[in-house]
């Protein structure tokens, strides 16, 4: 009998509520740390290219704990683990440069 | 941690930084419950629904044909394409399409997407740069070339002074770029205060313009059942389940 590859094809049936949910909790996830990590960056006084390094670091951080936090059974719920890295890293950029300079002035001009 | 160079007024911050802050964010706000009002409504025929309904079922049959048997198939096709009473052949619709121009209804949508985002951003901006100008507003925490010191200090007049230190106008657009993620916290998903969703609809928009003729979509649906086969993915079902190792206890 000649050997038949199994046809398995990848998952088929996405449910696209879902995905869009799930990219709605991610994006909530994101924005809040870069928020809280843009305040804690300002409190604390860094400049520069500190300060740049702090946010990847807590992105980096972020997509820690939602690895953790999926498990192994990540793949029934993300297309790809890439997305949980850098998925609204920008907008997240953004926001976290307005809270860094929005406490630094409070904190450390006045 | 250097010690900053300039002392700034304690009034300045009450009065200026933290109003911008919540101007920004107010008329984001605002925009997004405008924009719910001003939707207009959206009339459909039945004609349309049951149109794209059958696009949609056409569309279905293509991709998910072959978990059918083949005569289910084929029979399904046939409905569709028969050389003579197929669905997609033997029905014409007498549609005008609806070039963007001639059309009313998205002209107005048009005309009210740019007028509700574009425009109390420009006129908000021009505002505070006339009413907070000639004095130093905060500090960027990084350091900025010289070459953004006519962009950032818009109204302060001084040569010597670091390019971090930056006017109100700057602070303000600073403003608007970074609330634009936290709009979709606290409003939600799909609000109307978040431009760049606006921008990026409106390019793609262009580019899957909608099948306003009815009859092309049809026509371009029929060609590509047309060229689908029947792939039958349980063709080798025997020899699969037979060569992996059943796990029959159950789980």
């Amino acid at each position: 009998m000649a050997t038949l590859a199994a046809k398995r094809e990848g998952p088929q049936f996405i449910s696209e509520v879902a995905v869009r949910g799930n990219g709605a909790v991610l994006e909530y996830c994101r924005t809040s740390v870069s928020a809280l990590s843009g305040a804690t960056a300002g409190i604390l006084g860094l400049t520069g290219l500190y300060g740049f390094v702090f946010y990847f670091l807590a992105s980096f951080f972020l997509s820690v704990l939602l690895i953790l936090k999926a498990g192994r059974r990540w793949n029934k719920c993300f297309k790809s683990r890439r997305l949980l890295f850098t998925g609204g890293l920008v907008g997240g950029l953004f926001t976290y440069v307005l809270f860094w300079t929005f406490l630094y002035g409070m904190v450390h001009v006045y | 941690m250097a010690e900053p160079e300039l002392l700034l007024d304690s009034n300045i911050r009450l009065w200026v930084v933290l109003p911008i802050v919540f101007i920004t964010f107010l008329v984001g706000v605002i925009r997004h419950y405008v924009s719910i009002l001003l939707q207009s409504d959206k009339k459909l025929t039945l004609e349309q629904v049951s149109d794209s309904q059958v696009l949609i079922r056409s569309r279905i049959l293509r991709e998910n044909g072959k978990y059918i048997p083949k005569q289910s198939f084929l029979m399904r096709k046939f409905y569709f394409n028969n050389q003579d009473d197929g669905f997609f052949k033997k029905t014409k619709r007498k549609v005008v399409p609806p070039s963007p121009m001639t059309d009313p209804s998205m002209l107005t949508d048009m005309m009210k997407g740019n007028v509700t985002n574009v425009l109390p951003m420009i006129l908000i901006g021009g505002w505070i740069n006339w009413t907070f100008s000639g004095f130093v507003t905060t500090k960027v925490p990084f350091p900025l070339t010289l070459r953004f010191k006519p962009m950032l200090q818009q109204g302060i007049e001084l040569l010597s002074l670091d390019a971090s230190w930056v006017s109100s106008a700057s602070w303000y657009f600073l403003n608007v770029f970074g609330l634009r993620s936290m709009y979709s916290l606290i409003l939600g998903q799909d609000n109307g205060a978040d431009q760049s969703r606006i921008m990026q609809d409106q390019m793609s928009g262009a580019a899957m313009a909608m099948p306003a003729d009815t009859n092309k979509a049809f026509k371009a649906e029929w060609e590509a059942l047309e060229l689908t086969d029947h792939q039958w993915a349980l063709e080798n079902v025997e020899e699969d389940l037979m060569s992996k190792d059943l796990d029959l206890s159950g789980q």
